[in-house]
């Protein structure tokens, strides 16, 4: 009897993020000794209340000792506020191996993979067994731990403890951007983790709490640098120093994805449309660094403005100009143009901190990282790059028309790996000899998570690629709307008899959204790329300039 | 044409593998003995590699290399097997009918494959230089859409002096073109009006089409036909991208079945006599 109402709790609580509820106490607790009762000192009563909002989206998590809770580096969309025990945060980059990822992703065997070929499939998309929630959260196993004496690893390094109430994790889940700090259990420890479906609620019904968690992310914005090339190998203090004197800034629309395709079809040039950073000739300030979104850079030349390159999450804009006012002593001017394409954040790390902390490394002739600002492929090509967004990408399919014969084994060997319903659909944009194909693109700035009621579509911690948990995805279609590549489908779903699963609430079948996974569990990767007799089919990161360069002039000969 | 070189560590081994193949069959041949055996077996072992490509095909989600890798060493060990099949036969026509079967096939075989390899890399650029965004899946409906804007279009054709001609040309000549299959060869184009030679002959019988095709009303139908005309080619391309493969593939079926009777006649002979 007991088994049975807990089932029925549990069914009831089917998209919620945890199967048990948060218990009122924890809740009361929350409300008076944590980060929380910020929240409710201006609470906006707006649909549901503060209880219901955590009831849906947090949950109760433990930790023994030594066990890490946040590794650097991961990708992840929740934030975390301990409520007993003691946790702390690494300070020490030299000690990050500490907490690497021992085991890798697991892969199918060779055995299973070529069973796909077997399985005869009556109907597409067909579950033919129940994930458990443990399956899906990876809860059943062991938690990752720091392979060393935890004692002595707090009494040898730099660490912080996180107090009991405070919130940890903001960054990453808020700004779609990797943890920028490892955080582990120094004892026994219990927190309350929201995932950022919540966070995002909360912000918008207290605009005490979204200061309150501005000001949050300002203090422990040096953290962001440690994944600047330029500036990770300076000391933790000389990046405090700069990031308390650095300028940040936002650009853009966060929901540009929402205006997109209206954009693209407007009789207003797309430049015109795009928010100005920078613009020619303008005095430089100082470096310009980006942590996330785009960049457009363009330069005028005799009154016609072309594309020159782009700007991504790592890049800097400045360091010619800069370098060039320190050693020839002449005012930097700013050589090109940046623009904001959709939402921007950047950092403007101060001149003179520059000339102080920056450029003797330079004088040194330490690598500072890549500029992508000019020339690697045409101003043509960048231009159908950056109008459609195209440089979000980090596995872009690319595809060279010059010698794609058609033969369709690309999207056979996706139908094979993927229950016979291909991810990807091989037509898309296309530019003189290359399609860019509908295949999801693993984007920097996935802006298909944002608005997913269960968290179903997510980035995986390790690779950072874009992933749907199809046994969470309830199919309400809002990341299909969210992309604004056309690159999500929602498909019907069938039982394993290859019957369409009915919505018992609306009659109609049920839903999914499918979409490119980069055959994550095969033993291949991408099948796509693997099954192209004509080396026709490229991946293609946009993060790396000498690979998409590589691609580009093996395309274009 | 779009032609890359081959990728090194593929060439390496295809060299180093006709120089050993070489080696061994020279100090075969040192010692006097028939490379008649040797040859053969290597030439039966080649054949065995090169279907192990379509294997490879089945495949995809095998860390195995790509199939891009697989086809050059398809092409490379096909060429090496081209070297065997010359030892082996002594580069004589054979006499028998049974061998003649086997030679005969074994070229087939071998020179449709090359003639795919050239197809598959010559066509795909010629393919797309005119209906360049028209994915081939769309390329039935708009051949349809073409010939009931044709349809539409003579309806339209007001009453005059050539009006009686630009119908009977259009019920004669251009419907039926519009509503014909390419087949497998395109058609020359006539270098002016640019639409096939052979559907500007017929229309001269009604109307010359110089005249046809510069009056108002009649002018769409030129379009028409250059469209039709266009679509046609990439048909016919996409017939020849797919159908060397008919050739190929069964054949490679029927030559294994030949290659094993002939191993046990040669063995079933060999053993008699010994």
């Amino acid at each position: 009897m007991l088994d049975e109402i807990n089932n029925q709790e549990a069914d009831s609580r089917e998209h919620c993020f945890s199967k048990a509820p948060v218990p009122e106490e924890i809740l009361d607790w929350l409300k008076v000794n944590s980060v929380l009762s910020i929240v409710l000192s201006d609470y906006k009563k707006r649909g549901s209340s503060f209880e219901e909002i955590l009831q849906n989206d947090a949950r109760i998590v433990s930790y023994n000792k030594s066990e890490i809770i946040l590794r650097k580096g991961d990708y992840g969309g929740s934030v975390l506020i301990p409520i007993e025990g003691k946790v702390r945060v690494n300070l020490e980059q030299s000690q990050e191996h500490r907490f690497a990822r021992k085991k890798k992703l697991e892969k199918r065997s060779w055995l299973s993979a070529i069973g796909q070929l077997f399985k005869k499939k009556k109907t597409q998309e067909a579950f033919s067994r129940v994930v458990t929630q443990d399956e899906i959260s990876g809860s059943s196993g062991l938690k990752p731990f720091i392979d060393t004496d935890v004692d002595q690893f707090i009494a040898n390094n730099l660490t912080r403890t996180i107090g009991i109430g405070e919130i940890f994790g903001e960054i990453a889940a808020l700004r779609r951007c990797p943890r920028t700090a490892s955080v582990f259990a120094s004892s026994a420890c219990k927190l309350v983790e929201i995932r950022w479906q919540g966070v995002r609620e909360l912000l918008a019904r207290s605009k005490e709490f979204e200061r309150f968690l501005e000001d949050i992310i300002g203090d422990r914005r040096h953290q962001i640098f440690s994944f600047v090339k330029m500036i990770q190998h300076l000391s933790e203090d000389v990046q405090r120093t700069i990031s308390s004197k650095a300028v940040f800034e936002r650009h853009g629309s966060d929901k540009w994805n929402r205006n997109f395709r209206k954009m693209l079809n407007s009789d207003q040039s797309l430049l015109e449309q795009e928010s100005v950073v920078l613009n020619q000739g303008h005095h430089m300030d100082g470096l310009y660094v980006v942590l996330n979104g785009f960049a457009r850079v363009t330069r005028k030349d005799g009154g016609e403005e072309s594309t020159t390159g782009y700007l991504r999450p790592g890049d800097v804009y400045g360091l010619k100009e800069l370098t060039r006012e320190n050693r020839q002593g002449e005012d930097g001017v700013a050589f090109h143009t940046i623009r904001a394409v959709g939402a921007l954040d950047l950092v403007i790390i101060p001149k003179s901190d520059f000339n102080e902390h920056v450029f003797p490394e330079i004088e040194k002739g330490i690598e500072t990282g890549r500029s992508n600002e000019e020339g690697f492929i045409s101003r043509d090509l960048l231009d159908f790059f950056l109008d459609r967004r195209i440089v979000n990408g980090n596995q872009t399919m690319i595809i060279d028309l010059n010698r794609c014969t058609d033969c369709d084994d690309c999207v056979k060997a996706c139908a094979v790996t993927h229950e016979g319903n291909p991810r990807f659909i091989r037509e898309g944009h296309r530019h003189a000899e290359l399609m860019v194909a509908t295949a999801c693109m693993h984007c920097a700035d996935p802006v298909c998570l944002v608005g997913c009621p269960t968290g179903a579509i997510h980035r995986e911690s390790n690779t950072g690629n874009v992933i749907i948990t199809a046994t969470e995805c309830i199919g309400c279609g809002t990341c299909v709307e969210s992309c604004p590549y056309n690159n999500i489908r929602s498909v019907e779903i069938h039982d394993a008899y290859g019957k369409p699963i009915i919505d018992l609430e609306t009659g109609k079948p049920a839903l999914k959204a499918t979409k490119c996974d980069l055959c994550i569990d095969q033993p291949s990767g991408p099948a796509c790329a693997n099954a192209c007799p004509h080396d026709a089919l490229h991946r293609v990161d946009f993060s790396d300039i000498s690979k998409v360069t590589r691609v580009i002039e093996k395309i274009t000969g | 044409m779009t032609i890359r070189p081959p990728k090194p560590l593929i060439l390496l081994g295809l060299v180093l593998g006709f120089l050993v193949i070489r080696n061994y069959l020279n100090s075969k041949s040192a010692e006097l003995v028939s490379l008649a055996y040797p040859s053969g077996w290597l030439l039966f072992g080649s054949f065995l590699l090169l279907a192990l490509y379509g294997m490879r095909k089945k495949f995809p989600f095998l860390p195995l290399g790509t199939t891009s890798s697989w086809l050059q060493l398809h092409l490379g060990v096909g060429l090496l097997s081209g070297y065997l099949f010359l030892l082996h036969t002594g580069s004589v026509w054979p006499q028998g009918r049974f061998e003649v079967a086997l030679y005969f096939i074994y070229l087939v075989l071998m020179v449709s494959g090359f003639i795919g390899w050239f197809l598959m890399r010559w066509l795909p650029k010629a393919m797309r230089t005119d209906v360049e965004n028209l994915h081939p899946s769309r390329i039935p409906s708009r051949l349809r859409e073409i010939w009931e804007e044709g349809d539409a279009l003579v309806l339209k054709v007001e009453e005059g002096a050539l009006s009686e001609r630009i119908i009977m040309g259009y019920t004669e000549v251009i419907r039926p073109f519009l509503n014909a299959s390419p087949g497998f060869v395109q058609s020359k184009r006539h270098s002016e009006l640019e639409v096939p030679t052979p559907i500007v002959h017929k229309l001269a019988e009604y109307l010359p089409p110089s005249v046809l095709f510069s009056t108002e009303s009649s002018r769409p139908f030129h379009g028409l036909i250059r469209e039709k005309a266009d679509l046609d080619r990439m048909v016919v391309y996409q017939r020849w991208i797919r159908g060397w493969l008919f050739l190929h593939v069964p054949l490679t079926a029927v030559l294994f079945i030949l290659i094993v009777l002939h191993t046990i006649l040669v063995l079933g002979f060999s053993s008699g006599g010994a």
